[in-house]
């Protein structure tokens, strides 16, 4: 997104921090309204019908652990989730805090085979939703974004979850097995801003890995064989 | 058939993909309409949630929409103050003084950069508004600002550079006569 800065375009001294309509995150927007959107059941069916017929529209921003929670019941139907940071942090939790955050050990990639680092993170704190919107519980999780010079940057996000729980962050059709550890891949097609696809293509990876769900994502520009090679690093 | 009917018609279908092209198109509008309603003081996080809130009830109430008496956009639009004024009442009613300050609540005309630039910007009219928004606050081009707004190319660029003239006018004199 490009940045401009009216103010000094115009010529006039700097004032510091104005009130002005706030620049709202359309993707977390998109993630809370398609969370509450559809009822779990029908959402799972279209969730998979996308991936073969892509018709799902990728939004840019990659803080948002998942487009879309899936239930297997109908006691939670979505998750809010928010930034609890208002800057996120560039040198990797060690050990000790992300137990202290997350509650189980995370995994802290601080580089992949492929020459991505790690540049910066977030903690997300996941509200899981009721029925009538109500917050049944809150669940921590970390995002991070993975940098390549002159690539897309790659996020990387986990939470703590029991497998078997009503709400699964998993979801697209089963790509590989590694060790027991099945990885979900979705494809997303990006259109234009009246929903007609562009060609630009994004890919997803999500899996459960011991306590944790995972999600792997690249907005546009890398081949889903290359996301799945950063996978195999994080499971093997 | 224009775009808006086009986009609720594929709405009324249960297209979620016309759900996100509809938050990608009205979002920063709506932004202003927030932001004009809840005086500035609202989070972005609230802000968003509201949206949020806003998007659901158009896709729960798509099929009953008619474009014939009102528009998508007046209907958004709508349905985001009427939000905005139910949050603000019950924050009223639920807050101490001091949470309320805390959550923006304190009277606008108590923070100097309220009567600023974005306050000279809305004194433009509410299209030259979602025009400097779009531009300025979301980093949108030309060209996608003119197919969002329905306007000319040529119209966006000479509404903005009209708009920037007008600002740095009447900017100029507010602050040299402080």
């Amino acid at each position: 997104m490009k940045r401009r800065d009216l103010r000094s375009e115009l010529g006039l001294p700097s004032r510091g921090a104005q009130a002005a309509p706030a620049r709202l995150d359309l993707a977390r927007i998109a993630a809370r309204t398609c969370a509450l959107a559809a009822p779990a059941r029908t959402e799972r069916k279209r969730i998979t019908m996308k991936t073969k017929r892509t018709i799902f529209i990728a939004v840019a921003a990659v803080l948002v652990l998942s487009l879309t929670a899936l239930a297997s019941s109908g006691a939670i139907l979505g998750i809010s989730s928010r930034s609890l940071e208002e800057e996120p942090f560039t040198t990797l939790p060690t050990e000790a805090e992300a137990l202290a955050v997350l509650g189980c050990d995370a995994l802290l990639p601080e580089r992949f085979a492929n020459g991505y680092a790690f540049a910066r993170g977030y903690t997300m704190t996941n509200r899981m939703l009721g029925e009538n919107r109500s917050v049944e519980a809150t669940v921590p999780s970390y995002t991070f974004t993975y940098t390549l010079p002159g690539k897309q940057d790659v996020s990387f996000s986990q939470i703590p979850w029991q497998e078997g729980e009503t709400v699964s962050f998993v979801y697209g059709d089963p790509e590989m097995e590694i060790d027991g550890v099945t990885v979900y891949a979705a494809r997303s097609v990006w259109c234009d801003q009246w929903g007609k696809e562009t060609g630009a293509v994004s890919w997803t990876l999500t899996w459960q890995q011991g306590p944790l769900q995972c999600r792997l994502h690249c907005d546009r520009g890398m081949e889903k064989e290359e996301l799945l090679s950063m996978a195999r690093e994080l499971i093997a | 058939m224009d775009e808006e009917a086009k986009l609720l018609r594929r709405l009324k279908n249960g297209d979620g993909a016309a759900l996100e092209a509809a938050i990608r198109l009205y979002t920063p509008y709506l932004s202003t309409v927030l932001w004009r309603a809840g005086g500035g003081g609202l989070a972005p996080e609230d802000q968003e949630e509201l949206l949020s809130d806003v998007f659901l009830a158009l896709w729960q109430n798509a099929a009953r929409l008619d474009p014939d008496r009102g528009s998508v956009r007046a209907y958004l639009a709508a349905t985001a103050r009427h939000g905005v004024s139910r949050l603000l009442r019950t924050r009223r009613a639920t807050l101490s003084l001091e949470e309320q300050a805390e959550h923006g609540l304190e009277p606008a005309a108590e923070d100097p950069d309220r009567l600023g630039l974005w306050d000279a910007v809305a004194a433009l009219g509410e299209e030259n508004l979602e025009l400097f928004v779009r531009y300025y606050r979301y980093g949108q081009s030309l060209r996608e600002i003119a197919g969002a707004m329905g306007m000319k190319l040529s119209t966006v660029k000479t509404r903005l550079f009209r708009g920037k003239q007008k600002l740095k006018q009447s900017l100029t004199e507010a602050e040299g006569s402080i």
